[in-house]
């Protein structure tokens, strides 16, 4: 619930920077895919101290009203970003190494949230970044792009679907539905 | 400063289109947000406080799921706006720990007393009706995380009021004891709901920049307005009578006509000086600082974890 | 009463008692995700116990409804086993205390799911997922606290002692369960004992704990002999539906 609440005296403005020595847990960013859905849609974060926590958390944040089918989770710091509206958005420089797999999600307009494009293999995140630009990009204003190990992000075991994902139907409180509100009151 | 970012920012906001991450925004655009998300995370915090005071003594098998239910959408709200908060390059506990200070405010309505179990109903209805009024407006901010973190709290929102107009009814239609509950919980909580609105448009200095920045896109008193419009017809059902002697319809201008706010009380409680004020921030750090050995213990196995190959 | 009110009766006064010491610890977690933890537990333990309090009030036999049976009866109708009555403490206790029932639980709801009596089954189906759900997050907890830091682990330590004398009292069987088994609607709890013994066993050895000597056991919950604790979680829960009695909410 939000309202306009003066500023006053005493009041922090507070810093830009991330915080160092933070003893919060890190945040872990979260996908969900629902029933009869096709693919996994960014659902926001949560904080939690390791991937299993996270896991559970994001279940208890993001699915309390939808049917999950399938939950991911991983670190915020294990995504690299781009966007086309940066002033200088060349991908980032690196290197050498052995081809891994990468997870791509893509924002592709200003407003969305981002989704699950597909995977490939590059051996830095700019080379993953550069490929995800050709293979699943076509506009170039408002588009971002993520790129994640995919041996980082944690999905929950499909063997354990059950109890992840069935006992939020249970609880038909939380919809408007199950309350007897006149309509001579207008909407509410 | 590069005049492609500004340029291209002015046109995000003029198009109506969403500022998102990442982008390049005025510093004071970045401020404003920082403090106007965080406020509001830390309401549905503190907004846990007042009605978690009766999950234990709801009167019903049924209110008590639904009083559980609806503290844990609001402890899942906060959550949604802290994450949102952060993309603008905070952390959580940063905001968190300027809540404890007495450093980051919180919404007012908060720090008045639950004092009956009409008092969950009523707050349903009139806070979280006033809320409703101003986050259905907020989906459509300008900034994306933001926008986005709206939407699906309004969808959560939506039994909220519904439930608490039902106690409200409920009890309306019940004994003559249970009548009085119902009143004397209106009487209570009428006029905090109203300041739930904040300072008239022209005591609110920062609501042209918001407005101008489409973070805010109606004001203060049409909020209002719209709220007592909406709210009245509502008491009338009901049978109850709200406290204000000088509430009345105005044909000529289609909207109800209403008292003035007492702005000396406004003031104060957000000074600090309401009647919960101090117990809320109490309960939050004591929690905090409870719990730090639960953070860290979680955090050192994590790192044992790391550590192992 | 029948055998089968009691023993829906029982079953829910587990999950009720459980759910408002729960209910008590919501916006007093160490961090917010834990407290859409609780709140979710709570729901889960406070849908069980109302299923089972309707199914029971549908029979018929108590002349109640299920918030008459969950809001008028006195601590010494309660049939509610000891361990789930004992205050919150601290975040180690309701961890522990939260992980010996929730192996507890798994068990049992996984047998009853197979009950002959079918709306036994529906309602432990249902509760068997949610079990499942709550071991692994308060098995998640007994491991990192335990193997966190030393703070942490003399805590669960310290838990572990204070609440071990509640554990065989989950697995006594008495002539309620005997009758109850025999007519294939019901488990009787020694039979559980094997697969939660397994359980907690894994689960203290991989979060470095022990539970040490054993005190006596503590019983008698089932026959409405509880310990002080009850009464004032029963004065607190009971308060409104006492104060304004036969009224609606």
């Amino acid at each position: 619930m939000s309202y306009d609440v003066p500023h006053m005296e005493g009041e922090a403005e507070v810093g830009f920077a991330a915080a160092d020595g933070d003893d919060g847990w890190p945040r872990w960013e979260v996908f969900v895919r629902q029933g009869g859905g096709l693919t996994h849609v960014y659902s926001e974060s949560v904080h939690a101290p390791d991937a299993e926590t996270a896991l559970l958390n994001a279940r208890d944040t993001y699915l309390r009203r939808i049917e999950g089918v399938s939950l991911w989770v991983t670190p915020a710091a294990a995504v690299t970003a781009w966007e086309s509206d940066q002033p200088d958005p060349a991908a980032p420089g690196e290197t050498g190494g052995e081809s891994i797999l990468w997870e791509v999600f893509v924002r592709h307009r200003r407003g969305l949230a981002h989704v699950h494009a597909g995977s490939l293999p590059a051996a830095t995140s700019g080379d993953a970044i550069t490929r995800a630009r050709q293979v699943y990009v076509t506009r170039d204003e408002g588009v971002s792009v993520w790129v994640i190990p995919s041996s980082r992000i944690y999905a929950a075991d499909p063997a354990d679907a059950e109890a992840m994902f069935a006992p939020f139907r249970d609880k038909e409180y939380r919809y408007p539905t199950y309350y007897d509100i006149p309509d001579e009151v207008g909407y509410m | 400063m590069n005049r492609m970012t500004q340029h291209l920012f002015d046109a995000t906001i003029a198009a109506d289109e969403k500022v998102e991450p990442r982008d390049w925004m005025p510093d004071d655009y970045r401020r404003t947000l920082i403090r106007q998300i965080a406020q509001h995370a830390h309401s549905e915090v503190i907004g846990m406080q007042p009605e978690g005071n009766w999950i234990t003594r709801a009167p019903s098998l049924k209110r008590k799921a639904i009083l559980i239910a609806k503290v844990q959408d609001e402890a899942g709200h906060g959550l949604y706006l802290y994450s949102a908060a952060e993309t603008l390059g905070v952390s959580r506990h940063e905001l968190v720990d300027l809540l404890h200070a007495g450093k980051q405010k919180y919404s007012s309505i908060f720090n008045y007393p639950t004092l009956s179990w009409a008092d969950i109903g009523t707050i349903g209805w009139l806070v979280d009706g006033a809320a409703i009024t101003n986050q259905v407006m907020l989906t459509r901010t300008s900034y994306g995380p933001y926008a986005r973190a709206m939407h699906r709290i309004c969808r959560e929102e939506s039994f909220h009021q519904r439930q608490g107009y039902e106690i409200i009814l409920t009890l309306a239609r019940g004994s003559a004891e249970q009548r009085a509950l119902a009143q004397d919980s209106l009487d209570r909580w009428w006029w905090p709901s109203l300041m739930m609105f904040g300072p008239h448009d022209e005591d609110s200095p920062h609501t042209r920049q918001s407005m101008e920045w489409k973070i805010k896109r109606i004001s203060n008193d049409d909020l209002r307005r719209q709220f007592v419009d909406a709210t009245v017809p509502q008491a009338e059902y009901a049978g109850l009578t709200i406290p204000d002697p000088d509430l009345r319809w105005n044909e000529e201008r289609g909207h109800y006509d209403f008292g003035e706010i007492d702005w000396d009380e406004f003031w104060n409680v957000l000074r600090g000086n309401g009647p919960c004020n101090r117990d809320r921030i109490e309960h939050k750090r004591r929690a905090w600082d409870e719990g730090a050995w639960v953070r860290e213990a979680a955090a050192a196995y994590a790192a044992k974890q790391d550590a192992t190959p | 009463m029948s055998a089968l009110t009691d023993y829906l009766i029982r079953h829910a006064d587990d999950n009720l008692v459980l759910s408002q010491r729960l209910a008590e610890y919501v916006s007093h977690a160490p961090e917010l995700e834990e407290d859409l933890a609780i709140a979710n537990i709570a729901l889960d333990h406070l849908g069980v116990a109302t299923h089972l309090l309707e199914y029971a009030a549908a029979i018929g036999d108590t002349g109640k409804t299920a918030d008459e049976l969950a809001f008028l009866r006195s601590e010494r109708e309660f049939t509610n086993l000891l361990l789930v009555e004992q205050p919150n403490g601290d975040f180690a206790h309701i961890m522990v205390r939260q992980f010996l029932f929730d192996a507890y639980q798994r068990e049992l709801w996984d047998a009853l799911a197979h009950s002959t009596d079918h709306t036994v089954a529906g309602i432990a189906a249902k509760a068997s997922k949610e079990a499942a759900y709550h071991v692994r997050h308060s098995h998640g907890w007994l491991v990192r606290l335990g193997d966190g830091t030393t703070e942490s682990h003399l805590r669960m330590e310290q838990a572990i002692a204070d609440l071990w004398r509640f554990v065989d009292e989950m697995f006594d069987t008495d002539s309620l369960d005997e009758k109850m088994t025999t007519a294939g609607m019901g488990v009787a709890p020694a039979a559980l004992r094997g697969a939660w013994e397994a359980l907690v066993d894994a689960t203290l050895e991989e979060a470095t704990l022990h539970h040490g000597p054993v005190d006596p056991q503590r019983r008698g919950g089932r026959s409405g002999f509880h310990t002080e604790h009850l009464g004032h979680l029963l004065t607190e829960m009971q308060w409104m539906q006492r104060s304004y009695p036969g009224l609606e909410w």
